[in-house]
């Protein structure tokens, strides 16, 4: 090889057909590429928020504690803490364990020298650990006062060492810290072994076959659908659940060997008691079918063998984040968590564990499982039914303008390229910078934004004005978008108000954006400039004008709409703001399809944003100001007819237009 | 491979259920009316693959399936094999509906497609006993059957290797065996010459004849001239779809003029393109 060399010519083609041919494989485009930019917001706002949720239910939690050996003197300075249940009781780890009590105090005074004070708790029950730090706080400041009290009586510094001498004691024994370390790690572990155990037998047994033109062989066969179905959906669940128990094997023989993984508190790992393992597996068969099931029928989706690996990775992904949620301690197993598909079973799994599953969480976790399993398998069953999932069916081909649909394939690998682009490019000039928020937003918008799409008609040679839809527009296009701007900024305001309720902005979000965008500092025509006519001019050429033009060269309208709003709704970087950036997107899309031009979708962004900022903002701010009419649901009910009515005027227009 | 009608009919049947095997010579095995099949394409809409296909084809008889590529003829014998659902018409194989009695159509039928493949991991024998099996043969008669076709293909010798690691000529005599272990009363045959040697494509072709000489009923499907005048007794031309002409080779001749069957085929064809 050496001998021959590297052309860098021959590379760069062999380089281009390479890429060209994986970017128009759509389904592995669309799945490695542009679903992990929506996943992850997603999967981040899901499991920030729940975990933070259940540890503020714990904080304002009551806890009872048992006091012993105490004076009304100490007890009134126990109860300062009003969220501590006091009561006499001699210390019992029992109650501790049954979480009746969730902690005990024992205060001993000997005649001389300190007092003893001896808490008791469990550092494995989320309630008891609560308490622990309850009563920590509560004791120091015990000990605080009686220091000032000692001053205050002798004026001088007596012995501080000796006023207390508390004695915290962790009850918990080894083995369950132990299965609280395990609860976190095997179910994750045990859950992703099914999945990537059968996820090998299932790819291969449908997606496989497909490819090396086996299925259909099969299908000619004296056998039904469902008997096929349910044959391949039998290896997959024992493949899985061979996988599962030849793991936890090479776990046991790991951990009686003396080896432990790092990550569990330098704890001996205890292994769980027989039953405890046995209650697991258990609860893994009925989640092994439901796995299995789901599967086979990724396999069946796909129409070969590497298609289906591009959904694995998504699919476990998928899987993992109700686990995730389920790991994080302060989360019960309520009866309603019970029904959680995934998150049940794991959870459940952790009970089990820690030898703490009851019998009617086990019967609902169970009971519901089961129930989704066989709908799974139902469904699946159907699927591998289906005519268009045994064949690769390829209609007889027809006239079809291949260039038209080259180009929607370039326009999305564009869009994407160009999300990463701004996402740098903005963070830097707006952040990593010197040049401050707001020349660095002008800059975004101007260079960043600007620069791809004034160059991708250059690139793909189309004419500047064709792509970007920079045509004459009519005087009533103009005027029509300007009522449908503002009624559209009645409605995101109706609606953000409406997300706040279970998707808060966080606080140091909302104060980032004000800090940011400080709009009352700025001279109006400046802010004007900045936040709407900039985004206005800016954003439209390049995702209604350059990526849109070609992404609507095939295709239906509303596939347009809907590519063009998630692709602008992406582009925001928020998910916060997804949902209202991406709804306006895609009615920008719609009035550049209906008006033919771009003139109309930049007046409907600049007035929108003028409005929003200007307008609505600023009614938000201040209660009881003459606008809060606006803001009442009506408003945007009425807001919204305002908006169909004006597409609807468009679309009129647009006819008459063409005829 | 000449012995193979009386074979057939003397040895290979013997374990086989009765009606299967008893298709009498001269009935009708396979029927269509109308047949019709429309595919949505997300980007063409609607796709008429085959539109208002009629034929009939009797046992004894081979019925070829001509056209070009992409004309409808996969479509079409694939509804046979119940594999798609028709959208519109009918079709019946040994008597039985193709979508209200599939089952019973598929006990009945051979397929093979130039496109089949084997499961590799498996061996030639393993390859004819899992379908065997499959057709719900017993384990005497399935051994015995499975003996007969390892001998009557001369691939005893590597009966016991696994599909993978066997030439393409030894490949295509599995697949051929695996589609008539069985032994149905009809067999569906779609371009089954595809991309074979001359050698291997003309045991294909004897193949197919003694299928005739066992009173089986055959329809196969090619874009090969010469296969089509060496074989068929009546011939179908399919093109965009539609069927244009059906009759034996003379009669096509003498409604065409031509002499050639490739005239003939063109003939027709450019007339259906000069009619849309």
């Amino acid at each position: 090889m050496s001998a021959e060399g590297r052309r860098p010519s021959t590379v760069g083609t062999i380089f281009r057909k390479e890429l060209r041919e994986l970017l128009r494989d759509r389904r592995a485009v669309f799945f490695a590429f542009v679903l992990p930019l929506f996943l992850y917001p997603l999967i981040f706002l899901v499991t920030s928020a729940l975990p933070k949720a259940h540890e503020e239910e714990l904080e304002s939690k009551r806890l009872t504690v048992g006091v012993s050996g105490s004076d009304p003197g100490l007890e009134s300075f126990l109860r300062e803490d009003d969220r501590l249940d006091l009561v006499e009781a001699e210390p019992s780890e029992v109650e501790l364990r049954e979480e009746s009590k969730d902690l005990f105090v024992e205060f001993e005074s000997p005649g001389r020298g300190p007092m003893k004070v001896t808490v008791r708790y469990l550092q494995t029950v989320p309630g008891s650990r609560e308490a622990h730090r309850r009563i920590g706080a509560v004791l120091a400041r015990l000990e605080e006062s009686l220091l000032a009290a000692r001053f205050d009586g002798l004026g001088r510094r007596v012995d501080v060492d000796g006023l207390l001498q508390i004695d915290p004691t962790d009850v918990s024994s080894a083995a369950e810290r132990s299965a609280v370390g395990l609860g976190k790690l095997l179910p994750a572990l045990l859950i992703v072994l099914l999945m990537t155990g059968g996820a090998f037998a299932a790819i291969d047994l449908v997606a496989g076959e497909k490819e090396r033109g086996t299925l259909e062989t099969l299908y000619v066969q004296s056998v039904s659908a469902a008997e096929i179905a349910f044959g391949k959906f039998l290896v997959v669940l024992v493949s899985s659940i061979a996988s599962v128990l030849l793991n936890v094997v090479g776990l046991l023989v790991a951990v009686l060997s003396g080896l432990t993984p790092a990550g569990l508190g330098g704890d001996v790992l205890v292994i769980p008691s027989a039953g405890n393992i046995g209650l697991v597996l258990l609860l893994l068969v009925p989640f092994a079918v439901l796995t299995s099931a789901l599967l086979l029928a990724m396999s069946s989706y796909a129409r070969s063998y590497r298609e289906a690996q591009t959904y694995l990775l998504p699919l476990t992904i998928l899987i993992l984040v109700p686990i995730g949620l389920a790991a994080a301690p302060q989360v019960e197993l309520s009866s309603v968590v019970a029904i959680v598909p995934v998150a049940n079973v794991a959870l459940a799994t952790r009970e089990a564990i820690g030898g703490r599953l009851e019998l009617l969480p086990l019967a609902l976790v169970l009971g519901s499982t089961c129930l989704y399993a066989s709908w799974m398998l139902r469904r699946t069953t159907s699927l591998l039914a289906r005519e268009e999932v045994v064949l690769v069916i390829e209609p007889p081909p027809m006239a079809t303008d291949a260039s038209v649909e080259g180009r929607r394939r370039r326009a999305l690998a564009f869009g994407a390229l160009t999300l990463l682009w701004v996402f740098f490019a903005a963070g830097w000039l707006q952040g990593g910078s010197d040049f401050g928020p707001i020349i660095g937003t002008v800059l975004t918008l101007w260079g960043a934004v600007l620069a791809p799409a004034l160059l991708y008609p250059v690139l793909t040679r189309r004419g500047l004005a064709r792509t970007l839809g920079l045509r004459r527009s009519t005087f009533s296009s103009l005027a029509l978008v300007v009522p449908m701007a503002v009624a559209c900024s009645i409605v995101m305001a109706g609606y953000l108000r409406l997300q706040n309720l279970f998707l808060p902005f966080p606080e140091a979000f909302a104060e980032e954006m004000e800090r940011f965008l400080s709009v009352k500092d700025l001279s109006i025509p400046v802010a004007f400039f900045v936040f709407a006519l900039s985004p206005g001019v800016c954003e439209e050429m390049l995702w209604r004008g350059a990526f849109q033009g070609d992404v609507a060269a095939r295709g239906r309208t509303w596939r347009t709409v809907l590519i063009v709003g998630i692709f602008f709704g992406v582009f925001h970087f928020s998910a916060h703001r997804f949902v209202p950036t991406a709804v306006v997107g895609g009615l920008l899309a719609l009035v550049r399809l209906r008006s033919g031009s771009l003139f109309p979708c930049m007046v409907l962004h600049t007035v929108y944003n003028a409005v929003t900022l200007f307008v609505i903002s600023r009614i938000q701010d201040e209660p009881g100001g003459w606008g809060r009419w606006l803001l009442e649901p009506w408003s945007a009910l009425l807001a919204v007819v305002v908006v169909a009515a004006c597409a609807f005027g468009l679309r009129r227009h647009a006819r008459g237009d063409s005829g | 491979m000449s012995e193979l009608s009386r074979d057939e009919q003397e040895r290979g049947r013997s374990g086989l259920a009765g009606d299967r095997a008893s298709a009498p010579s001269g009935d009708l095995g396979i029927a269509t009316r109308g047949l019709g099949k429309v595919f949505h394409d997300s980007h063409r809409g609607e796709v008429r693959a085959v539109d208002g296909v009629s034929f009939d084809c009797r046992h004894g008889e081979i019925f070829g399936l001509l056209g070009p590529n992409g004309a409808g003829k996969t479509t079409t014998l694939r509804m046979l094999s119940t594999v798609l659902r028709p959208t519109s018409g009918s079709a019946s194989v040994a008597g039985h509906d193709v979508v209200d009695e599939a089952l019973e159509v598929r006990r009945r039928i051979g397929f093979l497609s130039g496109s089949t493949g084997l499961y590799g991991r498996l061996t030639a024998r393993e390859t004819l006993e899992y379908f065997g099996r499959l057709h719900g043969l017993a384990e005497a008669a399935l051994k015995e059957r499975v003996r007969y076709l390892l001998e009557l293909f001369t691939i005893e010798e590597f009966a016991d290797t696994r599909c993978e690691k066997l030439s393409t000529g030894m490949k295509q005599k599995v697949s051929i065996a695996r589609s008539i272990v069985h032994d149905p009363p009809v067999v569906i045959f779609d371009e089954p010459t595809l991309g074979l040697d001359i050698l291997i494509a003309t045991t294909m072709l004897r193949f197919i004849q003694d299928c005739r000489s066992a009173g089986k009923c055959i329809i196969f499907s090619t874009h090969i001239m010469s296969e089509v005048e060496k074989l068929c007794d009546r011939v179908g031309i399919i093109h965009a779809g539609k069927l244009e002409a059906v009759g034996t080779i003379a009669q096509l001749r003498d409604l065409t003029g031509e002499r050639f069957l490739e005239d003939v085929f063109l003939r027709l064809v450019e007339g259906a393109e000069r009619a849309t």
